[in-house]
């Protein structure tokens, strides 16, 4: 077992490669007194359309979410509820664009639970009337979605944003595509991710490292699998531009709402790592939209806006950076918020207290159990390893690096999504 | 973990001493009689409190302090429990131990009694510019309930109890009662809140309390004096015809609230039992008969809850469902309640709910505000502390259990009929 040490916090992650391939990432905590386990897979909304040896599968949108639905039967009378319940564990399970996370909360009985864990995740069963009866509840979840403005806006603006990627579709898929899931398409897509080399394990809290790997490769070395078939996702070829400069959407929204999106080429910040371009762009978002802002003091005091959020992505050839606002002067705020993209700036003083506050942040993330799980999710589905080096980063970043950064964001590829409350009912 | 209480002339300290965070958690409640006409009053003051102070004079300068204090977290927030209503302020900081500054202890507990003591108020009125900002944002957030199809369905069968009893009065209020909010008025609350209110502060933390003590004492020089004690609990009467309301919404889903009177509970039953009946019924995991019946067996929702509102002796039903099936719901519902008053659960049932409740305590204690918040009770209620509650409910029997579906009486179901049926989008 290697242990990464996450240097200047004192804190360290255990990392383990199992018989069969699944990687397993262990956080200890001895203070705490739950523990937190997620079995992750690499699979998820956008992955649609696969290679296997040179054959193409194309499957409906949504099917990461249904199969996360479903996973939860372990037999015909049985689920993973009555497998946990009696051990008194929380159990839950999400899906994002890219993975998909199966969960246990607990406090005792470690083994049992991970052994629960791994059995029902790598137990396939399913069947015609399980997607049958799924269906209805999944629709009624879409339908909740589409009951919250933010998830409708959210949605909208990456349609608007993206001219082919796939996170212009729901997570969920939309209602026509759940109804055109079928078996034959669960069970593939079972067959072709649910691989331990295409998965990872991470737990977190009060837990004997050496304990759980041997409980895994125990209970894997129990298992069958198949050869990983290696399937190649398809990449969809997004094109620079935004797919739609503008939108509005008429809803029954009481408060106005905004998301301007930034689409950079990733090229343009080419001599720049991934996890360094991550945090220049969010200290750069945080002093120029942030509480300690200019722009945000101005417009919360002219009552332009009463809500104002900013976020930033990283992906595979785009950097998209994303402010959100909620007005009742949505254009004169989005005006404003435009003209502040195209000056952004930052100080010495700014810089210097927002890299300590940051820093002061990672010590208080370790904290929590199922934080710390979250995190190393993130670190492996985005950066595909743990980043040991986060402090010695933010203290190595200069006011020039900053401002190099800040003259490479080109604001010509711009879209704003607007909620505008619909006065016709 | 190390209980202790400071009594000073105007305001107690309750401490808890305890090394398992790296945080500090720290709560300085005010506590006065639910009022209607000031709820929202309060929920201003505790907003505009903390947004600025005649030191810090907007959120920016607020923010900027916080950053310097190691990411410390300084907020307001209003409760209503029952017939008590609680102003409190919240602080939360990084461990002294991991920052370098010899003095920051003192610095960062300085800071919340300086804001308290010390508002932005000149000519006995709230700065105007800080007002405006606070007052659009409830403004929003008066309005934002109404986007939200669970909360508007809450709030509107809460509303329809009875219009004396404070259960059914909003914290938040509405846009008339904002309108006559002033300045001027402002300041009248923040005086009454100082020279009436009961005041404790509490904290959570690996801290000398003793040291702790003295500087709070050196920086709270509050000087009303107020020993009265508060009562909790609201006599809500069972009512002899159940009031079935029916509205319409511009929501896709429709949302059933069912509101249930708890009646004549002994102080075990209130303390304990009833909070394992409701966990039992629809408050806990996915294994609960609200959510077996209606979501597992009969596909008609994605999720469904029950909540017990100790302080107000009700229970409350709510779920998301299609408009079609509100008649099986319900009758769903009843079903629930039947097979809880007949006894259909096993005791293999109880002892995996037991597990799964003792966990959410267990859980409780892997936080400073779980920890804090439970303390809180303690002191106000007699709520048994986190571990001697968890002995409490290992001790709940089936027949306990059963004698309490008697104590359940219906009081309103309310339905907010939403646009869409399932499967027809």
């Amino acid at each position: 077992m290697e242990k990464i040490k996450i240097k200047g916090i004192d804190e360290e992650i255990y990392y383990s490669n199992s018989k069969c391939g699944l990687p397993v990432y262990i956080w200890k905590n001895e203070h705490a007194k739950s523990f937190y386990m997620s079995l992750n897979v690499n699979y998820g909304s956008i992955h649609t359309e696969f290679l296997i040896k040179n054959k193409k599968y194309r499957v409906p949108a949504g099917i990461a979410h249904f199969m996360e639905h479903i996973k939860f039967n372990v037999d015909k009378d049985t689920t993973a509820n009555d497998l946990f319940d009696p051990l008194g564990s929380d159990i839950n399970a999400f899906t994002t664009f890219k993975y998909t996370s199966y969960l246990v909360y607990g406090t005792n009985k470690i083994k049992e639970n991970l052994n629960n864990l791994l059995d029902y995740v790598y137990t396939p069963y399913f069947t015609k009337e399980m997607i049958k009866k799924e269906k209805g509840i999944i629709i009624s979840e879409i339908n909740m979605g589409k009951d919250q403005p933010y998830n409708n806006l959210y949605f909208e603006f990456n349609k608007c944003l993206y001219q082919k990627d796939k996170f212009r579709n729901l997570i969920t898929g939309d209602v026509s595509d759940v109804q055109d899931i079928q078996l034959d398409d669960i069970k593939l897509i079972y067959d072709t991710f649910y691989h331990p080399k295409n998965m990872f394990l991470i737990i977190t809290g009060n837990v004997n490292p050496y304990e759980i790997e041997k409980i895994v490769n125990d209970n894997l070395s129990c298992k069958e699998f198949k050869e990983y078939v290696e399937p190649e996702i398809v990449k969809v070829k997004e094109p620079k531009g935004v797919n739609k400069k503008e939108k509005i959407l008429y809803s029954n929204v009481e408060v106005e709402k905004a998301k301007i999106g930034v689409k950079i080429e990733k090229k343009n910040f080419k001599d720049i790592d991934k996890v360094r371009l991550n945090i220049i762009l969010s200290l750069i978002l945080a002093s120029n939209f942030g509480d300690t802002s200019d722009l945000k003091e101005e417009l919360l005091q002219e009552g332009l806006i009463t809500y104002m959020q900013y976020q930033r992505y990283v992906q595979d050839d785009h950097v998209v950076l994303d402010i959100t606002l909620e007005s009742r002067y949505v254009d004169e705020a989005v005006n404003r918020v435009k003209k502040a993209l195209n000056n952004l700036d930052m100080s010495l003083e700014d810089l210097k207290r927002k890299v300590n506050s940051s820093i002061a942040n990672m010590v208080i993330n370790y904290e929590d159990v199922e934080n710390v799980n979250n995190m190393i999710q993130n670190y492996i589905i985005y950066y595909g390893e743990i980043i040991q080096n986060l402090k010695e980063l933010y203290e190595s970043i200069t006011l020039d690096e900053v401002k190099e950064v800040i003259s490479k964001i080109n604001t010509k590829e711009i879209t704003v999504v607007k909620m505008i409350k619909d006065t016709s009912k | 973990m190390e209980y202790k209480k400071y009594e000073y002339p105007s305001f107690n300290i309750y401490t808890v001493k305890t090394n398992r965070f790296k945080t500090v958690q720290m709560e300085i409640i005010f506590k006065d009689d639910v009022k209607k006409d000031e709820l929202l009053l309060k929920t201003f003051l505790a907003d505009i409190m903390t947004d600025c102070s005649e030191e810090y004079k907007s959120r920016k300068e607020v923010v900027k302090k916080l950053e310097e204090l190691y990411q410390a977290n300084f907020y307001g927030v209003t409760n209503k429990l029952g017939s008590m209503m609680m102003t409190s302020f919240v602080l939360s900081f990084l461990n002294p131990s991991y920052v370098k500054e010899e003095n920051f202890l003192e610095e960062v507990l300085k800071l919340p009694f300086s804001m308290i003591l010390k508002p932005f108020i000149k000519a006995q009125e709230f700065d105007i510019k800080n007002f405006n900002i606070v007052k659009n944002r409830l403004n929003d957030e008066i309005l934002g309930v109404n986007e939200d199809i669970g909360r508007v369905a809450v709030k509107k069968a809460i509303s329809n109890l009875d219009e004396h009893s404070p259960s059914s009065f909003s914290v938040l209020g509405s846009i008339e009662e904002l309108e006559e909010i002033t300045p001027k008025r402002l300041a009248e609350a923040y005086d009454k809140l100082i020279n009436n209110n009961s005041c404790d502060i509490f904290i959570v933390g690996n801290l000398d309390m003793d040291k702790v003590a003295n500087i709070i004492f050196k920086y709270f020089k509050n000087p009303v004096v107020n020993t009265r004690k508060y009562s909790l609990y609201v006599n809500n009467e069972p009512v002899k015809k159940v009031k079935n309301i029916r509205e319409t919404s511009k929501f896709l889903e429709t949302s059933l609230v069912n509101i249930y009177n708890v009646c004549d509970l002994t102080l075990k039953e209130k303390m304990t039992t009833f909070h394992f009946y409701n966990y039992l019924l629809g408050g806990g995991g996915l294994n609960t008969k609200l959510y077996q019946l209606l979501r597992e067996q009969n596909s008609l929702c994605y999720g469904v809850k029950s909540m017990y509102l100790k302080y107000d002796g009700l229970l409350l039903i709510q779920t998301s469902i299609s408009k079609k099936d509100v008649g099986k719901a319900t009758k769903l519902i009843n079903q629930a309640f039947k097979e809880m008053r007949l006894g259909k659960f096993s005791e293999e049932e109880i002892n995996s709910a037991k597990e799964n409740f003792i966990f959410s305590l267990n859980l409780a204690m892997d936080s400073p505000a779980g920890i804090l918040n439970n303390y809180v009770f303690n002191i106000y209620d007699n709520l048994p502390l986190l571990e001697e509650r968890i002995k409490l409910i290992k001790d709940i029997t089936k027949d306990e259990i059963v004698l309490l579906s008697n104590k359940i009486k219906p009081n309103i179901s309310f339905v907010l009929e939403g646009d869409e049926t399932h499967g027809e989008n």
